[in-house]
């Protein structure tokens, strides 16, 4: 099939997309529909770990308090606080005009400091599935003062305290179970909050539809409806904006920027900065246990090759955990250098042999390795990175098995199972850089982050000393030496940061995106009644 | 645009006929600054280069060229190392309950605030340095400073004073820092010269040699117009080097590097631009483009006068090819003080964007009032595509930054940057990444900041330095919960 003709047939499906489900002409003029390539697992704010969630979320709920583009902290469900000299207790003022989202055929219900006591409590509940416990774990306990007054005690003093308050509150009258919350729970698909946004529906195509909240505590937002329309295929998302299907593309996939650059009904944004990509190992494996073995396999592997090859060098290779855009980043740590035969000595340095068909092998078991790589991540480049990362193993003489999974199922697998050896993945940070959940020993376990059971003593007592100090300074040099440790134990194979842009048509105004979590300002967007949609260049 | 082909025949016709580098060389030269790469393209014409009077027209070109360009780089650069410099240890000799004190910090702060003009300041900071507890020579070297504040207050006798009680040391710090003093404000370049000239040999094959002692180094040379020995400096030295590195006790380590390094290195690189251009244009094929080249040297770098008198000296030139002179008469509002012939040039030309493109860049670099200029571009702008696109875009962006009004000129510089390859200097123009970085960094998105250093300090090692100023001021401003997630 020609280039011509199947983009001819791309188009004409696009378009039969586009007339069945009626979106374009249905669409309100007012309404923004913006293309997410997959769908989100849950809708709360507690039990996922994805972005497409996390974007979700943002528009539903909010924190007690914000923090604006100046990286100011700004109130939100809290209109005052204050801490005591030690920086041991924080008291909160709540907004008292703050309403719940309705549930189905009830009036609203008020926001209390109830909901903020529950929600904190309920997220460290042992039973509740949420990898936000460890960022909380400095918290020793919360009390509601009066209705509109909520102090947290925090077992030390931290820095950058208040900033950590912006965890989102969910109400104590909306999951099912009034205990703890898993991703069971009705209230995980049909949440309800306090946001600029209420969930409408999640309709048959798994669009989720939300609607602008009329009692929004800062004013009823300006579009009248955000739709999250999910897409399977990046081409075909990308076909979508530029038929006008779709508003926005929450991360163009790099291969369409030169043609949406030379588009001018579009505007593009990078933001995202802070994200990588690696082979991440579980250690359970009994080859993966040796440090040896894991260092290997990254030598083995020309990352500066496949960045160029695969992705058109739109990336920059890294050298450890955390992105190049990160005030944490080790500058003096360099990518180890692609040496295949330094891997086939540390292999044998680890005790490995040629066994048959080449593949090394130790106590009868030869270096045979699953790797798993999720569907809705499946793109032509990625598939290029696996085959090639299966490629250069086999070089020195590992044997890997490629599976391609479901979105769901493999994080089934990834997170709560740990059935993999190897799993292809990327990480998103806000700018904390805050990697405990990552790597500390205490985070492995079911739906925990640190899904490859890596535990090192040396990196668990810097994490700890980096949440016990009071100093920027200080923080940033223990940073530096994480980097260089993970770096050197190599947990994962560390790759590269993209290049990471989100599309808009500039009928949209006033659009600011949050670097992390894109939607904060959504509330000031707006949609311009008299621009043009087909004028390209 | 034109001016660029008119560079590149040039450069072609040049490297056909006269050049006397290598032509692997000359190629490597050419490759490189095709790619922006200004520091590979310049690293094979150093040995060539150094002594400039023996240089042929075709080499002569290229290298002025390069160097113009590696010049107006590193003086963007410098600026905004001076900036996030200050920015950065402002807030760190402001320490809080909790926070370990930096000793070093108050000597680098004052240095940066000397930088920027601001002596008092920079006073108080040497005088508090000098009551902490650290090695002598370190304070050897805030004296010498202090020598200097007193020199820019007018007290002179006071500075002498200063400086000739420490000459004696045997430092190596110090003796570069009365070098330096010595060229820069006593005049006596016999002596800075036979100075650093001792202490080149003395470092010869040493790796990681303070950064304080190579920019007192170039400085030196700089003064003396030894450029052949600053050019040595660079091609010996690792000029991404540490100053000092502060290690506490506990762990905590500091780096700090010398606010005055890239600004040296700019000198240094216009004063051996300068030169090349000068021999180049003795060859009557060159002299048109040589001077043209020396007219944006001189922009760049402020010297307005010396401008403006080529500008009118070529206006009146009546063999000048007509497009030169066109190129010409982009600048010549340089030759009068406000903006009325910034005006009448686009004014002139508002059919053709390059050229009231190049004049907004041109106006803004001369730091002279450009709001019609700009206004009359922007409204080019909104119905340009393509290469045309990038050039308006970056001068309305660039002039923006220059207003301060970070949000816009983030606007223009990210619709003239090239979107698939955002931070690879092969594919932007470096001064548009510079400009951007700085104008993401003044609207907290240093993350985005950071990612053009990473990128850029593999071809500019003089880059770190910013680096880390913005790493340490990106860990203090930071607020967020700690949130991470799969993509």
């Amino acid at each position: 099939m020609n280039r011509k003709y199947l983009s001819t047939l791309t188009g004409v499906a696009v378009a039969a997309v586009i007339a069945t489900s009626g979106i374009a002409n249905a669409a309100d003029d007012n309404s923004l529909r913006y293309g997410e390539f997959g769908r989100p697992a849950t809708l709360d704010p507690v039990t996922s770990n994805d972005m497409i969630s996390l974007r979700v979320t943002e528009l539903l709920f909010n924190g007690l308090v914000g923090i604006n583009e100046k990286q100011q902290i700004i109130p939100e469900l809290a209109s005052k606080w204050s801490s005591d000299s030690e920086g041991k207790e924080y008291t909160f003022e709540l907004r008292k005009d703050v309403k719940w989202h309705p549930k189905p055929g009830k009036e609203p219900e008020l926001f209390t400091a109830d909901d903020v006591v529950y929600t904190f409590n309920m997220m460290m509940h042992p039973k509740t599935i949420t990898p936000l416990k460890v960022r909380y774990e400095f918290i020793e306990k919360v009390e509601k003062v009066d209705d509109n007054t909520v102090k947290f005690v925090l077992k030390r003093p931290i820095l950058n305290a208040l900033a950590k308050f912006t965890f989102k509150i969910i109400p104590e009258h909306g999951p099912k179970n009034p205990v703890f919350l898993t991703r069971e729970d009705p209230f995980v698909q049909s949440p309800i909050g306090t946001g600029p946004y209420m969930l409408k529906e999640v309709n048959s195509d798994r669009e989720v539809i939300l609607a602008a909240n009329p009692d929004y505590f800062r004013g009823k937002p300006q579009i009248s409806e955000f739709v999250a329309k999910p897409f399977a295929d990046q081409n075909i998302m990308n076909q979508a904006l530029t038929f006008n299907a779709i508003d926005m593309i929450v991360l163009v996939n790099p291969r369409h920027l030169p043609e949406l650059q030379g588009d001018k009904r579009f505007v593009l944004q990078p933001y995202n900065a802070l994200s990588y990509s690696f082979f991440g190992y579980n250690v359970r494996h009994p080859h993966l246990q040796d440090k040896r073995v894991r260092k290997a396999l990254t030598m083995a592997i020309d990352r500066e090759k496949m960045l160029k090859s695969f992705f058109n060098d739109q990336g920059t290779l890294i050298s450890g955990p955390f992105a190049p855009g990160s005030w944490a980043y080790n500058l003096d740590v360099k990518p180890e250098k692609f040496n295949p035969d330094e891997a086939v000595a540390l292999l044998k340095e680890a005790g490995f042999t040629q066994g048959a068909g080449g593949i090394m092998t130790k106590n009868g078991q030869p270096l045979k390795l699953t790797l798993k790589v999720p569907i809705a991540k499946e793109s032509e480049s990625i598939k290029r990175v696996v085959l090639a990362f299966k490629g250069y193993l086999k070089r020195v003489g590992a044997d890997i098995n490629v599976e391609f999974q479901e979105w769901l199922a493999w994080k089934d697998d990834v997170f709560q199972k740990h059935n993999f050896d190897v799993v292809f993945a990327s990480w998103v940070f806000d700018d904390s850089a805050d990697i405990s959940s990552l790597f500390h020993s205490a985070e492995v376990g079911a739906w925990k982050n640190n899904f490859g059971g890596y535990e090192n003593r040396k990196v668990d007592s810097l994490i700890a000393e980096s949440k016990l100090t009071l100093d920027h300074e200080k923080r940033r040099s223990i940073y530096r030496k994480l980097h260089a440790v993970l770096a050197d134990e190599a947990p994962y194979t560390f790759l590269w940061t993209l290049t990471n842009y989100s599309a808009y048509h500039k009928k949209m105004r006033k659009v600011a995106i949050h670097p992390y979590k894109f939607f904060s300002f959504a509330d000031q967007w707006f949609i311009a009644k008299d621009v043009a949609m087909t004028d390209q260049n | 645009m034109k001016f660029r082909l008119i560079l590149a025949c040039a450069l072609v016709f040049g490297i056909s006929g006269l050049a006397n580098a290598s032509s692997k060389d000359i190629k490597n030269a050419q490759d490189s600054f095709r790619k922006n790469q200004f520091n590979s393209a310049l690293m094979p014409l150093i040995p060539v280069i150094s002594d400039y009077s023996k240089v042929d027209a075709g080499t002569g070109i290229l290298a002025g060229s390069v160097l113009v360009r590696n010049a107006e780089l590193h003086r963007e650069l410098s600026k905004l190392s001076i900036s996030a410099t200050v920015d950065y240890l402002k807030k760190l000799t402001k320490t809080k309950k909790g926070k370990e004190p930096s000793v070093f910090a108050t000597l680098f702060y004052g240095e940066a605030l000397l930088s920027q003009g601001d002596y008092k300041s920079a006073k108080k900071y040497f005088n508090q340095f000098l009551k902490k507890k650290v090695p002598e020579e370190y304070k050897e070297v805030a004296r010498v400073k202090l020598g200097v504040v007193d020199w820019k207050l007018k007290q002179q006798n006071s500075a002498k004073a200063a400086w000739k009680k420490l000459g004696n040391s045997k430092s190596l710090l110090v003796r570069s820092e009365l070098a330096r003093v010595n060229a820069e404000f006593l005049g006596d370049d016999k002596q800075a010269k036979k100075v650093v000239d001792e202490i080149a040999s003395e470092i010869k094959g040493q790796n990681n040699v303070s950064s304080r002692v190579l920019t007192n180094m170039i400085s030196v040379y700089n003064e003396i117009k030894d450029y052949k020995s600053g050019m040595q400096v660079l091609a010996q030295h690792d000029i991404g080097s540490i100053s000092y590195r502060e290690d506490s006790k506990s762990g905590k380590f500091i780096n700090f590097y010398d606010v005055n390094l890239l600004g040296d290195i700019a000198e240094l690189y216009r004063g051996v631009a300068s030169g090349l251009l000068e021999t180049a244009g003795k060859d009557n094929r060159y002299k048109a483009i040589a001077d043209l080249q020396q007219i944006d040297l001189d922009i760049i770098f402020g010297h307005s006068k010396n401008a403006a008198k080529t500008v009118r000296s070529m206006l009146s030139d009546q063999g000048l090819p007509a497009p030169i002179k066109k190129q010409v008469s982009i600048r010549e509002g340089i030759t009068a003080k406000g903006p009325k012939i910034w005006e009448k040039t686009v004014s002139d030309n508002s059919q053709d964007a390059m050229i009231v493109s190049k004049t907004l860049s041109t106006c803004v670099q001369a730091s002279a009032s450009c709001k019609t200029t700009n206004k009359r571009l922007e409204k080019i702008a909104e119905n340009l595509k393509g290469t045309n696109a990038v050039m308006v875009n970056s001068s309305i962006g660039r002039y923006y930054l220059a207003e301060k009004k970070y949000s816009k000129a983030i606007n223009f510089l990210e619709a003239a940057r090239n979107k698939s390859l955002k931070n690879k200097i092969e594919a932007n123009d470096p001064v548009l990444l510079v400009g951007l970085s700085d104008a993401y960094r003044h609207d907290n998105k240093y993350s985005e900041s950071l990612e053009i250093y990473f990128e850029m300090s593999k071809e500019f090692p003089g880059v770190r330095q910013i680096q880390e100023a913005v790493q340490g001021v990106y860990a203090m401003e930071q607020r967020s919960a700690g949130d991470v997630k799969i993509f």
